[in-house]
């Protein structure tokens, strides 16, 4: 790898910068300039080879965890290091399939190819992580109990970047290390964990113009840009380790060498951000498809109490709902998986029969739910929110209200003649109650009753002509409403 | 699936077999309308239609399943030839063949996947579908409204009746008084025309 860029000079990076090389380890390189080391002490912490690390990268929220796997100075006196990275759950969203990662859980790479590792400036180290592997591979220490807990992450398994798979089995090397050195360290290992070293006593200070942003090389960030490439393509979500680790990096900012970006990977970034923009509409655009409640099958085994009573007595404890505008097709007990699915609430539910005298496109149903509390929020939700249904129906609800159940006596229409003034009529009358029979035409009656059938009649035309004028109405509305929008569930790919 | 497109093929034959009356008193029940029926076709079953949330006095209505569907057709048509009385006169019953609507122990329609979503406040569509709702709140009150309008004509309708019928039953009153005291013979006699004995009375 070569170093085209200046490094930051000393003037840059100011005396002040608190390093020190450690032990040396060999050389390398065509020109055997390049001196590798076993360690270094960075701004009063002493870093050792395999040792975990933050790195900061700009423009991202999160930090990357990688694995020191070399620790070199360049002919320049560039001091870079190399890291084979750990991925976290996000990072390989697309590939999680079933695997359901915890929050502190973090993936190796592994596999030939582009990914695994990554060339970096030193300077661009954040802090230390301590990352505890769990697997029950042999040659893996087992992790003690307090080990585990004070761990900021662990990996159980390592993401094979080439067949983008999970695998819960070791090779033998990962990018020409051995896989003991990913593993937990033995006792005996000389261990660095968050040792402050002795002689290290001078003050921090904080130096804005360390390293310069701008003149920093990209050779590694280009590297790392393809890894990303498809990594940054999947939405991110926030996780509940979220606003843990952003404290971590807000600490850790006055100290922290940045990345510049390449163009390249800035608009990977914007790209990244829409198709976040894309995820957040897309949680909210959730298609239920209504399914039978748990319990269908025994809704059919019991014969209930009337429903007279139910009503009656929901009614009195306020447990009734009245939704509209359903399908008048729906039956009951779909109403009552619809509101399992929707407001996961077990009621009984009763459609409204159809009448003519009622709106062909509005169907309804009386919905006992099991408490006030639960009527009352069920009522708010629809509300506030709104429940589509695949026609562009939206459920309206309000509070059920029985109809008074006094019956009257007297049926309008039905005449009946002063019994005490004429006691003959009156037992015809009395009669013709208990019968039922086709009028006459010679009839005082059949005149009467012909009046009936023009009122029937004109109902009727009344009652189309509403029907024929709201009908209008909702598909003016309807047509405005994207239904293909609200319940399609397109891929990312297709736009909307 | 299969059993249950069965179930539906069959209530649907059920459905076509039944008929749906309405405008009845609330004296009518299950037997008057067996009684009124059984000389046109057999009964089988008689379903009252509960009326919950309606304006209460509605009329009763009810499904009544027959033998058969072309039974159902020729009550229907006798129906509407003629004024049919039910426990009370003039307002005469009205018959419409059934649909599956009206039945609150349809089948579920076999196959159907039924799709719902929320759409929250920050949905784009969130507006229109909140249009749609307020349109169902008023599309319900103008129900409600015509509903009113519809009975307060009927009561008036029954009342300009009732009136009608009271002039109507002074009237016969008045001739079967005139009647009963020989008036109207010896006015016949008097002007020299026929009186008949016997006269037509209401009903």
């Amino acid at each position: 790898m070569s170093h085209s860029r200046p490094p930051p000079s000393e003037a840059n990076v100011g005396k002040m910068i608190d390093f020190k090389w450690g032990d040396k380890r060999g050389v390398g390189g065509k020109n055997k300039d390049i001196q590798y080391y076993e360690s270094f002490v960075y701004e009063g912490v002493q870093y050792f080879l395999y040792d975990c690390v933050y790195l900061y990268t700009a423009g991202h929220v999160e930090t990357s965890i990688g694995k020191l796997v070399k620790i070199f100075e360049t002919r320049n006196r560039q001091k870079m290091i190399k890291l084979v990275w750990f991925f976290r759950p996000f990072d390989i969203r697309n590939w999680l399939g079933q695997y359901k990662p915890c929050w502190n859980e973090l993936f190796l790479a592994s596999g030939e190819g582009k990914g695994v590792s990554n060339f970096n400036y030193l300077e661009s180290i954040i802090r230390k992580c301590s990352v505890i592997c769990t697997s029950k591979d042999k040659r893996n220490p087992k992790p003690s109990e307090i080990e585990l807990k004070k761990a900021d992450y662990f990996f159980n398994c390592t993401f094979d970047v080439v067949r983008g798979v999970i695998i819960d089995q070791f090779t033998n090397e990962i990018d020409g290390i051995r896989v003991e050195r990913f593993f937990n360290r033995n006792g005996d290992e000389k261990t660095s964990n968050h040792l402050h070293v002795g002689t290290d006593i001078r003050p921090k200070i904080v130096i804005k113009t360390r390293t310069n942003p701008c003149t920093i090389s990209h050779c590694q960030v280009n590297d790392k840009a393809k890894v990303r490439t498809y990594e940054n393509v999947l939405p991110k979500q926030s996780s509940d380790s979220y606003t843990y680790k952003k404290r971590k990096i807000v600490e850790e900012k006055p100290t922290i060498g940045q990345i510049s970006k390449t163009p390249k990977e800035q608009e990977i970034d914007e790209k990244k951000a829409e198709l976040r923009q894309d995820e957040r509409v897309k949680t909210n655009k959730k298609v239920i498809d209504v399914i039978e409640r748990p319990d269908a099958e025994k809704r059919r085994w019991f014969k209930k109490m009337p429903w007279d009573e139910r009503l009656q007595t929901a009614q009195k404890m306020g447990t009734l709902v009245l939704l509209n505008n359903l399908d008048p097709s729906y039956t009951s007990f779909e109403v009552e998986d619809l509101v399992w699915c929707a407001l996961k609430a077990r009621v009984e539910a009763r459609m409204i029969e159809w009448s003519p005298g009622s709106s062909k496109y509005y169907g309804r149903a009386l919905v006992i739910f099991k408490t006030k509390d639960a009527a009352e929020s069920a009522i708010y939700q629809l509300n506030k929110r709104c429940l589509v249904l695949g026609e562009g129906r939206i459920v309206s609800a309000i509070k059920g209200t029985l109809r008074e159940p006094g019956k009257k006596k007297r049926f309008t229409g039905h005449l009946v003649l002063d019994r005490a003034a004429h006691q003959r009529q009156h037992q015809e009358m009395r009669n013709a109650v208990s019968t039922s029979h086709c009028s006459q035409p010679n009839t005082i009656e059949y005149g009467m009753a012909t009046e009936w059938i023009l009122h029937y009649e004109k109902s009727n035309a009344c009652w189309n002509a509403l029907y024929e004028k709201q009908m209008k109405e909702i598909q003016d509305v309807r047509s405005k409403l994207k239904m293909d929008r609200i319940f399609s569930v397109e891929s990312l790919s297709n736009p909307t | 699936m299969e059993s249950s497109a069965e179930k539906y093929a069959a209530f649907k034959q059920k459905v076509s077999r039944t008929v749906y009356l309405d405008n009845m008193s609330p004296q009518v029940t299950e037997s008057v309308i067996r009684t009124a029926l059984d000389q046109f076709a057999t009964v089988k079953n008689v379903k009252f239609i509960p009326n919950y949330i309606g304006p209460s006095n509605q009329p009763q209505c009810a499904l009544v399943e027959l033998d058969s569907a072309k039974k159902a057709k020729e009550i229907l048509s006798m129906i509407a030839g003629y004024p049919f009385m039910m426990s009370g006169q003039p307002r005469p019953v009205r018959a419409r063949p059934a649909v599956m609507e009206m039945f609150d122990d349809q089948p579920i329609k076999p196959n159907r996947k039924i799709k719902i979503r929320w759409l929250e406040p920050s949905d784009p569509d969130f507006e229109l579908a909140k249009e749609v709702k307020n349109l169902t709140r008023k599309h319900a009150a103008e129900v409600e409204f015509l509903d009113k309008l519809l009975l307060e004509d009927e009561e008036k309708l029954a009342k300009q009746q009732e009136e009608t019928l009271k002039v109507h039953y002074k009237k016969f009153k008045m001739i079967e008084g005139i009647m009963a005291d020989k008036t109207a013979h010896r006015l016949a006699r008097k002007y020299n025309l026929h009186v008949a004995d016997d006269w037509a009375r209401l009903d």
